[in-house]
């Protein structure tokens, strides 16, 4: 068996069964978990370039698929970033049929997305992972815009951004192969480190590339988005720290490290300026995801073992966090048609549990302690402050920006729902709960594991440590 | 019959300068015309000229397969842009031309047909944008020496231009027009350097997944024209 076409081939045979099973969105959802389950299971466990016994018969797992003189290769390293990406995929495709307004197609591409990060992940030469981003972006397009969220544009400034990044990387491997022939020549190095910065900012939506970010928050499913900042902003972040183990050259060079730190400060500083005043919520999510992806920056611009584990925590959390949020804001903009703060003015006495999925989502993604995104951002911090105290309060400040908004939305939520309470009975009166079982379950889960994680994030750490274990070489 | 390499060499004598001067001026037509007729006539004479122009820097089969992608590229294009902007069908029993609905759609399409609002300006835009194009070709300092002179024009003037349309539209089917034309420049320049069979491959899926990405948004934003319309 060939390991790399049985990863990709998979999600993409099930995409197409999936589509056809578009009318029962619950069948569609369970074969779609079940199968990045069975998948993260397979990325964690499955044998490579051993013969082992499988039905009763030896089998030969290969790790390596060759085609027209390129490769697909899945190397252990690649296990965690793998299971990581199934594991989040999984949770969003069960937890998508619960959430109100996920259009059809959801399961779908969200599969054939799964084959393509696959691709990203195993592609060698590693560069042309930047093809297969650009293949998702376009892909996003399908998920992000649908009849009840027809406007395009966040979609498409997406795949502008993603498609005009994809020449500079593939310039900049260019100029890599020219390094191999000609090693003593410097002005290769810097041309190369130049295109790979201009495309890294360009794929990370690094300011003034980050427009796209906000503006698919606000127009598109919420849930769909945050769909598409876990998942692919992850492959993305990983494809920068592959490109950071791979090449010493880059690595060695203290002014990388700083730049992303700057990109990191840029992005917190820019989203933690626009945050507080949105009375969007979806745009307050866009903000919210742009300063976490400047925090991770900055986590990996400190360059240490462990600045490196609190910039995956950070990474794996969000993912957490955002889909809670985008589970509960899709919830209360699919049954009241807003995500404008006005006019989801005392929603939360009928939406309680998407209420409560949306105040912990964006507490977490603003670092608020008890939740799952504190773990994260803590760990930071105290990296921060001896010798960055600058950049702890910089991100400080942001993170509260976040909280600010989430608490003005949860004023918002609660606020002249009914009747005026009187004590206790008064209160429970001003409720009716207007969700179905199913989306209480799934919105109860989100919360208590945001909560259960803020709590206990030892639960976590020996996963992300075996994470950071594949780029240790960068921090050495 | 003759064969492809048979063809391209008849047309050999159009291979550099004229195909790389074509190729600017279907660029410029996308940019300036907000006609979609127009716009996707100019993109598949685009993807013509820029296969004579790969028959410069790779077999004359990989620049016929690579006009061949641009060409069905035309195809998805045009399809959509008919379901997108096409009138709505005729209400049964009405008087042709007297539905209300057919003449507010007649006024939108008006509205798309022919040179966009803000003509001049595009038009000034892009013979500025051409002129600097020429001369960084020209440039020594920025000569891409991987391929011909006139290759290296259509290099910068499509990428140039490309850019330009993109930053003068939010329209999805233009949008993925001008993304095309951007890629085409790179990918004219890309194939010199790096002529892979599997990334040529690559970027072709790329540059159907960009334009499929494109049509579906397009259809998407109609949706809400079309209901009201319909």
């Amino acid at each position: 068996m060939i390991v790399p076409q049985f990863m990709m081939a998979t999600p993409l045979a099930v995409a197409i069964i999936v589509y056809f099973l578009r009318r029962w969105p619950w069948v569609q959802a369970i074969v779609a978990a079940a199968t990045a389950a069975v998948l993260a299971l397979l990325a964690l466990q499955i044998p490579l370039d051993h013969v082992a016994v499988f039905a009763g018969r030896d089998v030969a797992f290969n790790g390596v698929w060759t085609v027209l003189g390129r490769s697909f290769t899945f190397v252990s390293d690649d296990r965690p970033a793998l299971a990581f990406i199934y594991l989040a995929s999984m949770f969003f495709f069960f937890a998508g049929a619960a959430a109100a307004g996920t259009s059809r197609t959801f399961a779908p591409v969200g599969l054939l997305m799964l084959s393509l990060l696959a691709a990203t992940i195993f592609v060698q030469p590693f560069l042309f992972a930047a093809l297969f981003l650009e293949m998702i972006a376009a892909a996003a397009a399908l998920m992000l815009a649908d009849d009840d969220h027809p406007d395009t544009r966040g979609a498409m400034r997406l795949l502008v951004f993603v498609t005009l990044a994809v020449p500079f990387i593939l310039m900049a491997g260019w100029q890599l192969e020219g390094v191999a022939t000609s090693p003593d020549d410097p002005t290769l190095l810097v041309r190369a480190t130049g295109l790979l910065n201009i495309g890294f900012m360009i794929l990370l939506a690094i300011v003034p590339f980050h427009s796209w970010i906000p503006t698919v928050a606000d127009n598109s499913s919420p849930f769909a988005a945050a769909f598409v900042f876990t998942v692919v902003q992850t492959a993305v972040m990983f494809f920068m720290l592959k490109f950071f183990g791979q090449y010493e050259w880059l690595r060695s060079n203290p002014n990388e490290f700083a730049l992303l730190r700057v990109a990191g400060t840029v992005m917190v500083v820019a989203g933690g300026a626009f945050a507080f005043a949105q009375r969007r919520m979806g745009r307050l999510m866009g903000y919210a995801v742009m300063i976490d992806t400047g925090a991770s920056l900055i986590a990996v611009g400190l360059g240490t073992p462990d600045a490196l584990r609190a910039a995956l925590l950070i990474v794996a959390l969000r993912g957490a966090g955002l889909a809670v949020w985008g589970l509960g804001l899709n919830w209360l903009s699919a049954h009241t048609g807003a995500t404008d703060l006005d006019d989801l003015a005392g929603k939360a006495w009928q939406m309680p549990f998407a209420t409560a999925a949306v105040i912990v989502g964006g507490l977490s993604l603003a670092g608020f302690p008890l939740t799952a995104g504190f773990a994260g951002r803590w760990a930071l911090y105290r990296l921060l402050a001896p010798g960055n105290v600058g950049l702890a309060l910089a991100l400080l400040l942001a993170s509260a920006s976040v909280g600010l908004a989430s608490a003005r939305t949860m004023a918002a939520l609660f606020r002249g729902g009914g009747q005026r309470a009187e004590g206790a009975e008064g209160l429970l009166a001003n409720v009716s709960i207007q969700e179905g079982p199913v989306a209480v379950v799934m919105l109860a889960i989100g919360v208590l594991g945001l909560l259960l994680v803020g709590l206990f994030p030892q639960w976590i750490l020996p996963a992300v440590s075996t994470a950071a274990e594949a780029f240790k070489v960068l921090s050495q | 019959m003759p064969t492809f390499a048979e063809l391209l060499a008849q047309f050999s004598f159009l291979a550099s300068g004229p195909a790389s001067v074509g190729v600017l001026l279907t660029a410029a037509l996308i940019v300036i015309f907000a006609d979609w007729r127009i716009s996707v006539l100019a993109l598949a004479a685009q993807s013509i000229l820029a296969g004579l122009l790969y028959s410069q820097i790779l077999p004359p089969q990989v620049a016929g397969v690579k006009m061949m992608v641009g060409l069905l590229i035309c195809v998805q294009l045009f399809i959509t842009a008919r379901t997108a902007y096409a009138a709505p069908p005729a209400v049964e029993g009405e008087p042709v031309g007297k539905s209300v609905a057919r003449k507010d759609a007649r006024k939108n399409a008006r509205k798309t047909l022919g040179v966009s609002v803000g003509a001049p300006f595009r038009v000034v835009a892009t013979l500025m944008v051409a002129v600097v194009s020429w001369q960084a070709s020209t440039s020594p300092a920025l000569q891409l020496s991987e391929v011909t002179a006139p290759v290296g024009l259509a290099v910068y003037g499509l990428i140039a231009l490309g850019l330009l349309g993109l930053g003068l539209t939010e329209e999805p089917l233009r949008v993925g027009m001008c993304l095309i034309t951007v890629l085409t420049g790179f990918e004219l320049y890309y194939a010199a350097v790096e002529p892979a069979l599997a990334v040529m491959a690559l970027l072709a899926v790329m540059d159907f997944a960009v334009s499929l990405g494109a049509c579906y948004l397009a259809v998407v934003r109609s949706l809400p024209q079309r209901s009201a319309a319909g």
